[in-house]
C-alpha cells in the first residue's frame, strides 16, 4: 500500500541554552489520520509543535511538506501552504466578534489589499461573498452560527476552543495542530471537541494533536508517539503503546490498567 | 425603502454635515473659521495615526515628523522650483511614505515599547534636522511666503482661488472627509480587519498566515502618507513653515486627542481634535494652567474611558441595542444580513409547522 507523507520531520533538535527541549525527533504524518503526541510535562511537546508550525526555528533537522522542505518558512508561509494551528491557552482575537475572528482565519485565501478597499474593485466584492460563504459554512461546522455577533472574549471556555479550531480549518488547511484542544474544559464537555475532531477527519483534513486526557487520545488517535525528556520514546497504535512497557515506565506509571 | 433605512440610521452625520458646510455662512466671525481650519487639520493628523496606533497597535511617536516631512516639501517645492500646490501637496505625501517605507523597515522589526522609542527618535531628528540643515530650511526662521493654492480653471466659475478664509476651511474640510472616506473604507475591509488582528494578537494573526511585518509596513506608509499630506496643506494655508511643525510636542497633542476621542474608533479623532482645540481656546486666558488641566482630563479618560468618548457613546448604543434586543453592529454588514436572514427564515418555518400542527389538530 502506496502511503503519501504528507508531513515529514527528520531529526528535528532545539536547545534552550543547553537544555536539550527536543532531540533528534523524526515522525511522519500520514495524510487523513489522527496523530496524538503524548508526554509527561516538559517532555517537548509544544517545542516540537513550534519546530513545525514555524514559530521557532530548530538547532537542526528538517521539516517537509508534501516532500517540499519547507524549514526556513515563517509561520505566515506555512499556513499558506497549509499548515494551521491553535494553542495551548485559547488564543483567539478576543476584542473581535466570532465572525471577525473567522473572516480573519480566511484572510490567508484572499488578497484584497489596500487599494481594493478602498476602491471596492471586483476583487474586493468576490472575495468578500467568498468570504462570507466559507465563514457561514464554518460557523455551522463548529456549531456556533448562534453565537456569531458575541465577542469572542464573552464565550464559556468549551465554545472558545471551538471557534480557536474553527479559526484554523476556515482556511482548508491540509494540517491542523491542535495543542491541547481540551485543556481547561471539564470532563462531560470534552465530547463536542472529540466530535468535531473527528468531524475534521472526515472532511479530509490530518490532524496532529497534544493531548493529556489519556482516556480520549485512546480513542481517537489513529496513532501515537510519545515523548519523554526531550526524546521519542515511543511510537505505534493506541494498543501498542498502552502495552509498551518504556512508556508504562516513563508516563502512565504504574497504577495505568489498559 | 433602502434610502429610507439609510436617512434614518445615519441623519446625524447629515445633519452633522449639513451644519459644517454651513459653518463659515453663519458665523462670520474670522477668529472661529481659523479655529475650525486648525481642529480639521490636527483631526487629519490623528484619523492616520489612529490607523498605525489604534487599529493596527503600534505606537508610533514620529507622527509629526512625517507631517514635518510634508510641510517642508511643499514649502520648499512652491517656493524653490515653483511647482504648483496641486502638485507638491502629492508628492509631500509621496515622500513622506518614502521616507516612512526605509524608517518602517528599520523600526518595525522591533515590538512595543521599543517600537515606540525607535520612531520617537527619528521624530526628534527630523526635529533636528528642520532646524540646523540652514541652507535648505533656513533654520528656526523658517520658510515663508509659500504661495496659496490656486484651482485649476473650472468651467463656469473660472480660476478658483484659496486666498480668502472661507475657501481655505472648504479646502480643508473637503479633505478632512476625503481621509474620512478612506479611513471608513479602509476599516470595513478584509484589509482593515488584517490589521486589528495584528493589533489584537500578533502571534496568533502570523499563525493564521497573516504576514504581520508586511501588513505593519503598509499601516504604517498609508498613515504617513496621510500625515504627510495634512502637513502640506497646514504648510500652504499657514504660509510658512518653521521646526515647530516637526516638534514631537504635536505627537502628543494627537495621542491625546485620539484616547480623549476614542482610539480605534473611526469619529474619535475628529471629535478629540475639534473639542480639545475648542477647549483649549476657551481656556485661552488661563494660560500654562489650561495643561494641567488637559493632563488631568487625560489621566481620568485612561483610567475611565480606555475607548475614549466615542468608545463610550459606542457602548452605551451597543447596551440599549441588546435591550432591545437588536444585534450587533459587525464589521461585516453583509454577513449580518444574511444571517438575520437565515434565521428570518428558520422562524418562519417554524411557524409552519406550527400551523401545519394546528390543521392536524382540527382535522383530529
Amino acid at each position: 500500500m502506496l502511503v503519501i507523507m504528507l508531513l515529514k520531520a527528520e531529526k528535528l533538535t532545539k536547545q534552550f541554552d543547553g537544555l536539550v527541549a527536543n532531540n533528534e525527533i523524526s515522525f511522519d504524518l500520514a495524510k487523513g489520520e489522527i496523530l496524538a503526541i503524548i508526554g509527561p510535562n516538559g517532555a517537548g511537546k509544544s517545542t516540537l509543535f513550534n519546530l513545525v508550525s514555524g514559530m521557532l526555528q530548530p538547532c537542526a533537522g528538517r521539516v517537509f511538506l508534501e516532500g517540499k522542505d519547507i524549514t526556513g518558512l515563517k509561520p505566515h508561509s506555512r499556513a499558506e501552504l497549509g499548515i494551521s494551528r491553535t494553542f495551548q491557552t485559547t488564543t483567539l482575537f478576543d476584542e473581535l466578534r466570532v465572525m471577525d475572528n473567522l473572516t480573519i482565519g480566511y484572510r490567508v485565501r484572499t488578497k484584497t489589499g489596500f487599494w481594493d478597499a478602498l476602491l471596492h474593485t471586483p476583487r474586493w466584492r468576490r472575495e468578500k461573498e467568498e468570504t462570507e460563504a466559507k465563514v457561514m459554512e464554518t460557523l455551522d461546522f463548529i456549531g456556533m452560527r448562534e453565537q456569531a455577533y458575541q465577542f469572542a472574549s464573552t464565550l464559556s471556555q468549551e465554545a472558545q476552543k471551538r471557534l480557536a479550531i474553527g479559526v484554523a480549518m476556515v482556511s482548508d488547511p491540509k494540517i491542523i495542530l491542535l495543542d491541547e484542544p481540551t485543556a481547561g474544559v471539564i470532563q462531560d464537555e470534552t465530547d463536542t471537541i472529540t466530535e468535531l475532531i473527528r468531524k475534521l477527519k472526515d472532511k479530509g483534513i490530518t490532524v496532529c494533536l497534544i493531548e493529556h486526557k489519556m482516556r480520549m487520545i485512546m480513542g481517537l488517535a489513529d496513532r501515537i508517539v510519545v515523548l519523554n525528556y526531550g526524546e521519542k520514546i515511543a511510537e505505534g497504535s493506541p494498543e501498542e503503546i498502552s502495552g509498551n512497557p518504556a512508556v508504562i515506565a516513563a508516563y502512565l506509571g504504574g497504577e495505568y490498567i489498559a | 425603502m433602502q434610502n429610507n433605512n439609510f436617512l434614518k440610521q445615519k441623519w446625524p452625520y447629515l445633519l452633522l454635515l449639513i451644519a459644517m458646510l454651513l459653518f463659515p455662512l453663519v458665523v462670520s466671525s474670522r477668529y472661529y473659521i481659523q479655529i475650525m481650519i486648525t481642529a480639521s487639520i490636527w483631526a487629519m493628523a490623528t484619523l492616520s495615526l489612529n490607523l498605525i496606533l489604534g487599529y493596527t497597535g503600534q505606537a508610533s511617536l514620529a507622527h509629526a515628523g512625517f507631517f514635518g516631512i510634508g510641510a517642508y516639501t511643499v514649502a520648499l517645492t512652491t517656493t524653490k522650483i515653483g511647482l504648483s500646490f496641486w502638485l507638491a501637496l502629492p508628492l509631500a505625501g509621496a515622500i513622506a511614505a518614502l521616507v516612512g517605507l526605509f524608517i518602517g523597515i528599520l523600526t518595525l522589526r522591533t515590538q512595543g515599547h521599543y517600537f515606540a522609542i525607535s520612531t520617537l527618535c527619528f521624530g526628534v531628528i527630523v526635529y533636528i534636522v528642520a532646524g540646523s540643515w540652514i541652507e535648505l530650511t533656513k533654520g528656526a526662521t523658517g520658510l515663508l511666503g509659500i504661495p496659496k493654492p490656486t484651482l485649476m480653471a473650472l468651467p463656469f466659475i473660472g480660476k478658483l482661488s484659496f486666498a480668502n478664509q472661507t475657501a481655505q476651511y472648504y479646502l480643508v474640510l473637503f479633505f478632512l472627509l476625503l481621509f474620512l472616506f478612506i479611513m471608513y473604507r479602509l476599516v470595513h475591509s478584509l484589509q482593515g480587519l488584517s490589521f486589528m488582528a495584528i493589533r489584537n494578537n500578533e502571534s496568533l494573526a502570523e499563525a493564521v498566515g497573516i504576514n504581520t511585518f508586511n501588513n505593519k509596513l503598509l499601516s504604517f506608509i498609508i498613515a504617513n502618507f496621510l500625515v504627510g499630506v495634512a502637513g502640506g496643506i497646514y504648510a500652504v494655508l499657514m504660509g510658512g513653515v518653521s521646526p515647530t511643525v516637526a516638534s514631537f510636542n504635536l505627537t502628543f497633542f494627537w495621542l491625546a486627542y485620539l484616547i480623549i476621542g476614542g482610539v480605534a474608533t473611526l469619529a474619535g479623532p475628529i471629535v478629540g481634535a475639534f473639542l480639545v482645540t475648542f477647549l483649549m481656546e476657551y481656556m485661552y486666558s488661563m494660560g500654562e494652567y489650561r495643561l494641567v488641566i488637559f493632563g488631568l482630563v487625560l489621566i481620568v479618560a485612561i483610567t475611565f474611558f480606555p475607548r475614549g468618548l466615542v468608545g463610550l457613546a459606542l457602548t452605551l448604543r451597543q447596551k440599549l441595542r441588546d435591550n432591545k434586543g437588536h444585534k450587533g453592529v459587525g464589521l461585516n454588514l453583509i454577513l449580518r444580513q444574511k444571517l438575520n436572514d437565515d434565521n428570518g427564515q428558520r422562524g418562519e418555518g417554524a411557524g409552519d409547522n406550527a400551523t401545519e400542527s394546528r390543521k392536524i389538530n382540527e382535522t383530529v
